[in-house]
């Protein structure tokens, strides 16, 4: 994949991720024990897909 | 000895850092805003960011409510990552001088200074390093969470790291201490007190490039006060009621940091019912409803009680004729 692909995939996955901490917040107070595991694991995957890109060289868009 | 291991940890600290902020991280912390702007801007001055923000990223943060100061902390963090200009960087010692004064010669060139590093390479492995025990605890907002959190530091190879500082960060947590060194089987203990929010509690640990989270459950805690609202309005003290309508008290039970708390055995009493009456009591596991009907002109208490808390209100009700202007509904 060229640095377009990665370029677009990153902010695709900043843009679901800024959509999902937004509408966390309106409900995090409902959130019980399986939820907020679900959320750490969504949160290390985001962080490895900036990790990986960050890697990669390409310039940020 | 314990001076000498003080001295270590805090050159380890140095050495180490804290790790930079991703936009994630950036992202998640402006959308839970449990940090203040002020808070949020000088954590990004302390740790800096993994990567130099653009135009779209300053955007994201604006929409997020970054205010001015984060947005200069982001500006000069991405300006400390861009890439330098020249091969190679000589140090120059500036003295202060006044904008008229003549310019210096230029000075002789001197051989770049030597500077003498004791560095340890040591490859802190994200694979084998983690939280081992403390996580996932749940707890009441505000209070110390009963088992210590354990991370424990691995190389590569598996083989534990002692003597390296662990950095750890609280979101809707306190760490004490916020950072500490791994002891000789590569394990940093540390105390946890979660905030003052109900829902969740993050703590996030930092050694050298690795990071990891971990996460706690909060609860209420107990009740500590009844909220009584009219409306959208809340009621305290004295209100009058309108005359001539039916009027519906909605009532909740908070805990100390105004989270809500399961509402317990709802009543209400009135002293005197010739002037309003309680037509009826409702109440589900977090709300409850207390109605109400004025009869006649005057002046009583009402009382509510639930959680084995009283609420005294004073409620006047004016005259169907010449009612002014009331307080509820």
């Amino acid at each position: 994949m060229d640095c377009g692909g990665l370029a677009t995939g990153l902010v695709s996955i900043e843009n679901l991720w800024i959509t999902y901490n937004t509408e966390r917040r309106a409900r995090m107070a409902a959130f019980d024990q399986r939820r907020a595991s679900q959320d750490q694991a969504m949160y290390a995957a985001v962080d490895s897909v900036e990790s990986r890109f960050e890697h990669s060289g390409c310039p940020r868009p | 000895m314990s001076q000498t291991l003080n001295a270590l940890f805090a050159v380890l600290l140095a050495m180490q850092g804290t790790a930079p902020l991703r936009k994630s991280d950036l992202v998640r912390l402006l959308s839970d805003a449990v940090l203040a702007p002020v808070e949020l801007a000088q954590l990004v001055r302390r740790t800096c960011l993994t990567f130099a923000p653009t135009d779209r990223d300053r955007n994201d943060f604006r929409l997020l409510g970054a205010d001015a100061s984060l947005l200069a902390a982001v500006d000069d963090c991405g300006r400390r990552k861009e890439p330098r200009r020249t091969a190679a960087v000589t140090s120059v010692r500036t003295t202060p001088r006044s904008p008229s004064a003549p310019q210096p010669p230029p000075p002789a060139p001197q051989p770049p200074p030597v500077f003498q590093v004791q560095r340890v390479i040591v490859r802190v492995s994200a694979e084998r390093s983690g939280f081992v025990s403390g996580g996932g605890q749940r707890g009441r907002a505000g209070t110390q969470l009963p088992r210590a959190l354990v991370f424990e530091a691995r190389d590569s190879a598996g083989a534990v790291l002692s003597g390296h500082a662990v950095t750890f960060t609280g979101i809707n947590a306190r760490i004490q201490p916020g950072a500490a060194p791994t002891d000789a089987a590569g394990q940093a203990r540390v105390g946890v007190t979660l905030g003052e929010r109900v829902g969740s509690a993050t703590v996030i640990a930092s050694i050298g490039v690795v990071e990891k989270q971990v996460a706690f459950n909060v609860a209420a805690g107990p009740a500590t006060q009844l909220v009584v609202m009219c409306g959208t309005s809340s009621v305290a003290g004295h209100f009058a009621l309108r005359p001539d309508s039916v009027i519906a008290l909605r009532v909740s039970a908070q805990d100390g940091f105004a989270n809500p708390t399961p509402l317990l055995g709802l009543r209400a009493a009135v002293a005197d019912a010739r002037i309003f009456r309680v037509l009826g009591v409702a109440q589900d596991s977090t709300f409850g409803t207390v109605t109400l009907k004025p009869d006649q002109p005057g002046t009583t208490s009402l009382a509510v009680i639930a959680n084995g808390m009283r609420q005294y209100l004073t409620v006047t009700v004016p005259p169907r004729a010449a009612p002014g202007k009331t307080d509820c509904p």
